[in-house]
């Protein structure tokens, strides 16, 4: 074999822009939102929301339209709404598909998994806002007294719920093409074992944080002073979770390469 | 010239299962063909080239760098899979323009450059704004090497880019591609139209089980450079005939008969013989029942026991 000759100096070349690649993969992401064939599954669990609202809301009363949408539809139904969509997208995206056309450009794997959840929990907090919405006509319809005053808070829980199984979904899907059975593995021991144990451990539990968020700002309501020094604690508990995820999201995904190179790509 | 990549003991394994084997080439500027069968190691080699998956062993450098992870590489590089997935929901010009922003440009200019270049691969605009996956096949690799294009970039990875195209359509493309390589641009393109690959490569790589068949890079005849095959087979009534018809105009290099009925030619210039074959063949007054390209070098390459 001959010895090659010498490569030329490396071409300069254009350093990425990161405000440009956050433009172009929020084009990417939101469109995905409106393909027809997404907007038919959410105009179905809209309507499945509505219906589950509307059976379990009894007329006129508060605080039962309060502990409902707290107990099902914000430590369950966004959290694993959430936690689903992050985990399939980033899974998608370790796939040799579309994703390829991206991987290929001028973009650190890192700076793409942070645009990329930007962009999606921000897709998905729009997706969030109308179930809310959905909750607060079902809420009306059901002449529930005090409406407006309970909404700030739940959006306030909704918004960081989104944040943080996002990053859940992120981390798990980054890890494993099975995050579904880690996250029920995840949901049984942390946020339903440690979670309901009535010691300092229990803060280690997501969900216990946005029912803390969205019970203290009720009391509040009700003029009780008595848990507000937790509320600070638990949205910045969310967003440290969040921050910590997304940080594990990126380091897994920079340090794995794509999913799917297998023998019978060669 | 000096290459534009290098590998030296290029190795990449999927557990058990073999990608490249200890494979060393160069790749200099202007086209080259990656050629071999299914499970060769061309797509192994090709995510390797574009820093999608890390070497097991071995060095590989694309513009002086590893391409792995690396940002200065990939602004360079462009790449355009075989696989027809696209995204869902998308159209052509919202695809290129996300992913002319992603590569850089501002909002403005990528708009302005996805349209250059949906004109530059010759898709008509009225296919502009339907869905990507509503287009044909033909039509969808046309916005994927659009795509390639965004960034202008000086190396384009094409991963079997000819599939589902028509002849019609395999030769737009082939005039893009050398007209890309007129004006600077690398090209390493995989194809199992041999014939297409031949008439378009200055250079090849043969890769057989995750080996290089011939330890060099093959290089093409200056006619296989050229947009018509270098040796034509005839199944005629009079292979003597025909071949005193195209020795008496000068056509041919040499030729041979092989049985009661067939000919083979090596053209002189293949050119002028398929420039007006028509009136040629009718004016041999030969019968003649089929015409056909005789193996090339490529094909021959491809089909040689292995060498290591």
């Amino acid at each position: 074999m001959n010895t090659p000759p010498p490569l030329p100096k490396p071409l300069p070349t254009a350093t990425p822009e990161w405000r440009r690649a956050l433009g172009g993969i929020w084009r990417l992401t939101y469109r995905r939102f409106l393909a027809p064939q997404q907007l038919g599954i959410l105009a179905g669990l809209l309507g499945l929301l509505a219906l589950l609202a509307l059976s379990g809301i009894r007329n006129g009363n508060a605080e039962h339209f309060a502990q409902w949408s707290v107990k099902l539809y914000l430590t369950f139904v966004a959290p694993v709404f959430a936690f689903l969509s992050a985990a399939g997208l980033i899974q998608d995206d370790m796939k040799p598909a579309t994703v390829d056309y991206v991987l290929t450009r001028p973009v650190r794997r890192h700076a793409f998994v942070l645009h990329r959840y930007l962009t999606h929990t921000a897709c998905l907090q729009v997706q969030c806002l109308l179930a809310l919405g959905v909750l607060v006509a079902v809420g009306v319809f059901r002449h529930v007294p005090n409406l407006a005053s309970t909404v700030p808070s739940l959006l306030l829980a909704q918004v960081l719920a989104v944040m943080a199984f996002s990053a859940l979904g992120f981390a798990f899907g980054a890890f494993s093409s099975r995050y579904q059975i880690l996250g029920l593995f995840y949901a049984g021991v942390v946020e339903v074992g440690i979670g309901n144990i009535p010691t300092q451990l229990n803060r280690l539990s997501m969900t216990h944080h946005v029912r803390s968020i969205a019970s203290n700002i009720l009391e509040l309501r009700q003029n009780s002073l008595a848990s507000f020094d937790r509320l600070p604690a638990s949205i910045i508990a969310l967003l440290v979770f969040s921050l910590v995820l997304v940080a594990a999201a990126a380091a897994l995904f920079s340090l794995r390469e794509t999913a799917g190179t297998r023998a019978k790509d060669a | 010239m000096n290459p534009i990549v290098q590998a030296e003991n290029l190795s990449r394994f999927y557990g058990l299962y073999l990608g490249l084997n200890n494979v060393t080439f160069t790749i200099r500027p202007g086209i080259t063909g990656i050629v071999g069968p299914n499970g060769a190691g061309k797509t192994t080699l090709f995510r390797l080239l574009t820093g999608q998956i890390k070497p097991d062993s071995g060095t590989l450098q694309v513009f002086g760098s590893a391409p792995w992870n690396n940002p200065l590489v990939q602004a360079q590089l462009a790449y355009c899979p075989e696989s027809e997935a696209v995204p869902v929901g998308l159209r052509p010009l919202e695809w290129l323009i996300a992913l002319a922003m992603i590569s850089g440009h501002s909002a403005r200019d990528a708009e302005t450059q996805a349209r250059r270049m949906l004109e530059r691969v010759k898709l008509a605009p009225e296919h502009w704004k339907k869905r990507l996956t509503m287009l044909s096949k033909g039509m969808k690799q046309r916005v994927k090497l659009a795509q390639c294009l965004l960034h202008e970039p000086k190396l384009i990875v094409l991963d079997e880019p000819m599939n589902g195209l028509d002849p019609m359509g395999r030769e737009d493309f082939s005039n893009v591609l050398r007209q890309l390589a007129r004006d600077g641009v690398s090209i390493v393109i995989s194809s199992h139209i041999l014939h297409d690959l031949e008439a378009l490569c200055s250079e090849f790589i043969l890769l057989r089980w995750g080996r290089m068949v011939r330890g060099e890079n093959e290089a093409a005849s200056p006619d296989a450079q050229k947009r018509w095959p270098a040796s034509t087979t005839f199944r005629c009534d009079s292979p003597e005939k025909l071949a005193r018809f195209f020795f008496d105009r000068k056509l041919v290099r040499g030729f041979e008969i092989a049985g009661d009925d067939e000919l083979r030619v090596h053209w002189l210039e293949a050119a002028q013989f398929y420039g007006d074959f028509n009136a040629l063949l009718l004016d041999s007054g030969v019968q003649i029942y089929e015409v056909r390209s005789t193996a090339s070098f490529l094909e021959k390459a491809v089909g040689a026991p292995h060498t290591p």
